[in-house]
């Protein structure tokens, strides 16, 4: 118990995009322990491949496994509680939430298996590939005509093009339908 | 992942598992509960509770009722599905693409500028409130 506290107070005093990054980690391990895998999806991951330039008030992660009893007991164990609304946990240490939203990870049609892995210093954290992330932000802005989803799909082009799968991502968004919308964020 | 959400019992889920993976198993109860691996009595429990719903059939075999399973039943093609979805879900692996140190990676977003007016257009305004009531949490935690 005393080795978390330590773990989180030290997390707590790092940068806020660190701190998250951080925290996932800590939360994978924790998880990993229980034979679940966990990975970053949403804002989260928009603030991670963008330097910030976004950020999120809330940590979005998917559990892969059998998670029925072993949420709340990884994130008592870390001091975690859950909010009045019940879907979301709270630390007293962070400024932000964590949420829980059901597997598998998807985005359009594709149910994804295939992620990055992000590190930092002894920090390992599984997340959402950006080109999928990129999809996911153009396929809510259109479908819910939310132009800060298409701007956040911009940023992470502007941010990432040097290193994106360019193939996979115009293949992706040619399934899915989405190939004008890409285009006019590729053409930018 | 398992089914108990759906089927709580264990040796239900057992045996329905089985029957779905072997659809031509026959054979008396003492010669399943041992391929399904659970106790005889719970075995015969169970595989007449589901003779008697219609997803098996029985017949004597010498002094012994042997069970089959009945691929007519109407919610068989159904409870396979199921089975074998779950199947598919378990066996789903994560395969890591690509290792990114973020160091490196920050580093190298600080070298590309963002317009302005982009970054104004990154968040919304929230048309309704949030599940949790942010402000109040924040202030408890005294970060406002």
């Amino acid at each position: 118990m005393n080795h978390f506290k330590k773990e989180l107070e030290h997390i707590s005093k790092l940068p806020l995009t660190s701190q998250q990054i951080a925290l996932a980690a800590l939360l994978t391990t924790c998880f990993k322990e229980e034979n679940v895998e966990l990975v970053v999806v949403g804002g989260a991951a928009v603030q991670y491949y963008s330097e910030a330039e976004y950020v999120t008030k809330d940590l979005d992660a998917i559990l892969f496994g059998d998670t029925k009893d072993i949420i709340d007991h990884v994130m008592h164990k870390l001091g975690f509680k859950r909010t009045s609304t019940y879907r979301h946990f709270e630390h007293p240490f962070f400024p932000f939430v964590v949420e829980f939203p059901p597997c598998p990870v998807e985005v359009g049609n594709r149910h994804l298996g295939k992620f990055n892995l992000l590190t930092m210093n002894q920090y390992r954290v599984q997340i959402i590939r950006i080109e999928d992330i990129i999809m996911d932000r153009i396929i809510g802005g259109v479908e819910w005509k939310q132009e800060h989803l298409l701007n956040q799909a911009k940023l992470l082009w502007i941010k990432n093009k040097t290193i994106i799968d360019k193939k996979y991502l115009t293949q992706f968004a040619k399934e899915e339908g989405y190939l004008k919308n890409l285009n006019k964020i590729i053409k930018l | 992942m398992d089914l108990s959400f759906l089927i709580p019992s264990k040796t239900r889920r057992t045996v329905l598992a089985y029957f779905v993976a072997n659809p031509k198993a026959t054979g008396g109860v003492r010669e399943l509960a041992r391929e399904m691996g659970i106790a005889p009595q719970l075995a015969y429990r169970e595989l007449v509770n589901l003779e008697g719903w219609g997803f098996l059939f029985s017949s004597k075999r010498g002094n012994q009722r042997a069970f089959r399973l009945n691929e007519r039943f109407p919610l068989y093609p159904g409870v396979k599905e199921i089975f074998l979805s779950f199947q598919k879900e378990n066996n789903r692996t994560i395969e890591i693409v690509k290792t990114y140190d973020w160091k490196k990676l920050s580093a190298h977003y600080k070298k590309i500028p963002i317009p302005e007016e982009l970054i104004k257009g990154l968040t919304s305004k929230r048309t309704k409130p949030r599940a949790y009531d942010e402000e109040k949490l924040l202030k408890k935690k005294g970060f406002l």
